[in-house]
């Protein structure tokens, strides 16, 4: 419900034409179209944020086997096979660094 | 004609929809320019900085924490945004793409009529221009427009009745409605 709609005063001077209202909205659009949507905006921090993990878990995924890498180095699969068929712990292989007591 | 809500206009446009955004463009940028030119008083600049705040609330959609008062929240923006012309005086600095169209597609009598409101309205505060403004241009209600200030809808129709009576002496209508 409006009130005071009696009193009224037309103000309706200051208001633009509908063609001029038309290129105002027009313009409007074109401003916003000129910079990137919520979504594009919500997709770049997305894919930031993505990436971000990604990278911690790369990180997290190498660190370990930076560690191991000593304990580990020549645990190719040549010395699996020889060890799985001669059933001799091969030399070079730590069994400490599996958690298991030699 | 929609009448799909402001809430799920803003829902859509935050999902980058530019037909909602549209939609709320077209619903509400008369009285973005209405709030504008209630702290600036030239047509010019106000419709500069509405069509800037609507870009500015299109960009920061995300934080319009309640979407069912956009309006409400837009025009904070508009206001906020006017009154930083204001304190930095850009306003009247050159705008060489103003969408005024006085001359072209106005009549003279509605230009002359134009800058006698503008004069007139010059006489009353910000808050009793924005208030009549809504009201009687934008035809908001007094809930709506208390809402939007921050008023009590006592004090909404306080500011109408005194900048009508201003108004009306300034324009030298007394009561009658001229127009």
């Amino acid at each position: 419900m409006r009130d005071d709609d009696d009193d009224r005063l037309d103000l309706s001077a200051l208001a633009p034409s509908s063609a001029a209202y038309e290129r105002l909205v027009q313009r409007t659009l074109h401003r916003a179209r000129a910079t990137p949507p919520p979504m594009v905006r919500w997709s770049t921090r997305l894919l930031a944020a993505s990436v971000l993990v990604m990278l911690v878990a790369g990180v997290l995924a190498w660190l370990p086997h930076r560690e191991g890498d000593g304990d580990r180095e020549g645990l190719t699969t040549d010395t699996l096979s020889q060890w799985a068929l001669s059933g001799q712990v091969p030399q070079n292989v730590d069994l400490g660094s599996f958690g298991v007591a030699p | 004609m929609t009448s799909e809500s402001d809430a799920n206009l803003v829902a859509r446009a935050r999902r980058g929809e530019q037909s909602a955004f549209e939609a709320l463009v077209r619903r509400h940028l008369r009285a973005a320019v209405a709030v504008g030119l209630s702290v600036l008083r030239e047509v010019a600049e106000a419709e500069d900085v509405a069509q800037e705040s609507l870009v500015a609330a299109w960009q920061a959609l995300d934080d319009c924490r309640d979407p069912d008062r956009f309006a409400g929240w837009l025009l904070t923006i508009v206001r906020n945004r006017a009154r930083n012309r204001l304190a930095a005086g850009k306003v009247r600095a050159a705008h060489a793409d103003t969408v005024l169209e006085p001359e072209a597609a106005d009549d003279l009598e509605r230009v002359g009529e134009r800058q006698r409101l503008l004069a007139a309205l010059e006489t009353l505060s910000q808050v009793q221009r924005e208030v009549v403004l809504l009201h009687d241009l934008e035809a908001w209600t007094h809930a709506e427009i208390a809402a939007s200030l921050g008023l009590t809808e006592v004090n909404c129709r306080q500011h109408l009745f005194v900048a009508r009576r201003a108004l009306r002496t300034v324009l030298g209508q007394d009561g009658a409605n001229d127009a």
